[in-house]
């Protein structure tokens, strides 16, 4: 069962999303913050992560940069997600090294799908 | 010589034998309301001046009396003729040119006084001299020569009908009369000069006066300018601080909206497995209406991108027939849900287009749906057709239907944002006001326009128009493919372009969009000039100065040195504040770029042939 770990401020969205997930046969861990997920992404070793961009203290682009930044999680994948529909967003989340970018309201079956290539393209361990 | 009777009939027409006056006279025409002002001048010289004339004459005759024919001449002379010149000048078409005739008559006069009075020193001097110093001064040197030339005729006729009769010494009279009339003479017209000298100086003073009073008006019209200018910033700003919030408001709205149309899903998701049928078609209804908040919020932050001018053309070339269906498709349900019937009119050979996809399947669709909203068990009809015009070739999509229509007032109202037909139609139909307003802003960026035909209870019919051709362009040409809200495409090309006569001109085009220079390069080549080109303000400067080009056409919105930094260093440089600029920009602040000195001021998207216009006139004005 591959692992992934949500990091959402948003208490609505996470539990949503973390149950729909969950149904759809996934492990989720939940992060609520950029800080808090950097440490779980080291702790946890997730298969994939969902990163919100939109996040107090540390932002989503920020955190995505230190994870990418560590050997120990450079290797994850992470998809940016965003309220904020501007091209500017998606720009600046693939240049911190996001390898995929949905926005939200989130469409299930189109972000399901984004996760399994991405999945796909890194041989389980 | 012509008498002046004969001088003052041919003058107006062709007188190749009158004296050419040495200043310009006014143009002949109407006769004159207010004679000229030398008439009154000469005449009140002449009066005194022709009766001491006439009294040398009488002083002679009375020394040897020589019948009536003299005293004729000296009542002529002193009385008659003074009268009789003022007379003919102040009502002469052209006065001045009669009062010159005058003049010379003047001097034919002194002439025969001269021969008459036995050409006595003193006499003499004083006649002649006196004539030709106002000669001199009325007419220069060239009427002069004409002057003596008459002078002379005097002397011959009256001096062969005398015998040239010499007088080697005047009487005591004739000498008195001759100094006073030097003396009268030589006040007068040094009275006369000092006149002129005061009316100079106080021209001069006038001259001075006003010209300080330009530089003082200069001076507040470069404040009110600038202070325009600084409040012109702070409207952009403004307007990038509505941007910035549309784009948050749209962040915020969008967040809660994930969660109600998560949760929605999920429960449908439950019901469905649990065959709850009621509660699965209720939360369809909550579904529905979250995507119906989500369409309006995207139409928000479309409009908002427009206006911020971040809205990115993705050409590509495709069927148009492709994009039709694909818009029918969708919009069919929407129609029959109405009870409307839709016709679709396009021609199978219809072929490709050069635009971007998804947009005009966006505003097909948006048309598409507004009839169908607007219309009750009617027709709505889609006809697509492509038509050769002397501007291009162009693809037309026309919406028409027979529902509720529009009031003239209302189709005023149409493309405005945010507003509707009225409130209660809002109401009644729905949407966010936005749809049509984005249409409009659309198919300009994709360099075509949309009309509007409608009747109240009768139906509307919308006409989209969009550039149809394509233009084969090598690979180099990609960067094309993502353009800026430029506009301008390599469609723009096509179509008959006048070729500026002679040898080739230099445009230096400016522009930091490497696509909008690449176009203008093709455009002004097939036009016939030369393209110089550059991406940078201080470039476009060094260039102007250095290949002194015959026009410049130059970009505002531009990193570093923007274009107005750019217009204000040319037009204050004196090697080239004269080369015409022309302005092709997005920002639309054509007042302040002819203010600042630009030619002629052109908005993006550009007419190309528009542009070429504007510069072979410009180029045609400036060489005339």
């Amino acid at each position: 069962m591959s692992k992934i770990l949500i990091v959402e401020d948003n208490e609505l969205n996470r539990d949503m999303l973390s149950r729909r997930l969950s149904r759809s046969g996934y492990d989720v861990v939940l992060a609520v913050e950029g800080q808090e997920g950097i440490a779980m992404a080291e702790s946890e070793g997730p298969d994939l992560i969902l990163m919100d961009l939109s996040l107090p203290v540390i932002d989503g682009w920020e955190a995505t940069r230190q994870i990418k930044a560590r050997t120990s999680t450079a290797s994850i994948p992470v998809i940016a997600l965003s309220a904020h529909a501007l091209a500017d967003d998606e720009d600046r989340a693939r240049k911190v090294g996001c390898d995929d970018y949905d926005t939200k309201p989130i469409e299930m079956p189109r972000l399901l799908g984004k996760i399994e290539a991405l999945l796909r393209r890194r041989p389980s361990l | 010589m012509q008498t002046p009777e004969e001088l003052t009939r041919t003058r107006s027409a062709d007188e190749p034998r009158a004296p050419r006056p040495a200043r310009e006279t006014p143009a002949g025409g109407a006769p004159h309301e207010h004679p000229h002002p030398l008439v009154a001048l000469d005449y009140r010289v002449r009066v005194p001046a022709m009766l001491i004339v006439a009294l040398i004459g009488i002083a002679h005759l009375v020394d040897k009396p020589q019948g009536a024919v003299p005293w004729i001449a000296i009542v002529f002379t002193g009385l008659v003729w003074p009268q009789l010149a003022y007379l003919i000048a102040s009502r002469a078409r052209d006065s001045k040119r009669a009062e010159l005739a005058n003049l010379l008559f003047d001097s034919l006069l002194v002439g025969c006084w001269t021969a008459a009075t036995g050409f006595s020193v003193l006499p003499s001097l004083m006649m002649t001299s006196a004539i030709i110093t106002a000669c001199l001064s009325v007419g220069g040197v060239r009427f002069t020569a004409w002057a003596i030339g008459s002078i002379m005729a005097g002397m011959l006729a009256v001096g062969a009908l005398t015998g040239f009769h010499v007088v080697h010494e005047a009487s005591l009279l004739t000498t008195c009369l001759s100094v006073v009339g030097m003396l009268a003479f030589t006040s007068i017209f040094g009275f006369h000069s000092h006149i002129q000298t005061r009316r100079v100086v106080k021209a001069r003073r006038e001259l001075t006066d006003q010209h300080r009073q330009i530089q003082d008006q200069y001076t507040i019209i470069e404040r009110a300018l600038q202070s325009a200018l600084d409040s012109n910033d702070a409207v952009r700003q403004a307007n990038q601080a509505k941007s910035v919030f549309l784009a948050n408001m749209s962040h915020e709205l969008r967040t809660p909206l994930n969660a109600i149309l998560g949760y929605s899903e999920m429960l449908m998701e439950d019901a469905d497995a649990k065959g709850d049928t009621e509660v699965v078609s209720d939360l369809k209804k909550i579904q529905s209406a979250g995507k119906h908040l989500l369409g309006l919020i995207n139409g928000v932050l479309d409009f908002s991108k427009v206006e911020a001018g971040k809205m990115k053309l993705f050409l590509e070339t495709f069927e148009v027939s492709k994009v039709i269906e694909e818009a029918v498709n969708t919009a069919r349900p929407l129609i029959e849900n109405n009870g409307n019937r839709l016709e679709v009119r396009c021609p199978a050979d219809i072929g490709p287009m050069r635009e971007d996809m998804t947009k005009v399947r966006q505003v097909l669709l948006n048309l598409l749906s507004n009839a169908a909203k607007f219309t009750q068990g009617g027709v709505v009809t889609l006809d697509v057709w492509r038509e050769n015009r002397v501007d291009g070739n162009w693809v037309y999509l026309k919406v028409s239907d027979n529902g509720i229509g529009m009031t003239p007032e209302q189709v005023g109202r149409l493309f405005q944002p945010f507003s509707q037909a009225d409130a209660a139609t809002s109401r009644k139909y729905g949407g966010t006001g936005l749809g049509l307003a984005l249409t409009q802003k659309f198919c300009t960026m994709m360099g075509g326009d949309i009309e509007v035909e409608s009747a109240q209870g009768k139906g509307s019919a919308f006409t989209i128009r969009l550039p149809g051709e394509i233009e084969n362009f090598d690979g180099e040409a990609s960067s094309v493919r993502v353009s800026t809200l430029t506009g301008m495409k390599l469609t723009d090309i096509a179509g008959p372009i006048p070729l500026p006569e002679g040898q080739p001109k230099v445009v230096l085009v400016i522009d930091d969009d490497p696509a909008v220079l690449d176009l203008m390069q093709r455009i002004c080549s097939k036009a016939g000039y030369r393209v110089i080109a550059t991406r940078s303000g201080d470039e476009g400067l060094r260039l102007a100065r250095e290949k002194s080009p015959d026009l410049i056409t130059l970009d505002v919105v531009m990193p570093g040195m923007d274009g107005w930094d750019v217009l204000a260093a040319l037009k204050k440089d004196e090697t080239v504040c004269r080369t015409p600029v022309v302005v092709v920009t997005i920002a639309d602040e054509r007042d302040r770029g002819l203010a600042l000195g630009a030619s002629d001021y052109f908005v993006k998207p550009v007419d190309h042939e528009k542009l070429m216009a504007a510069l072979s006139r410009i180029r045609r004005d400036r060489v005339a």
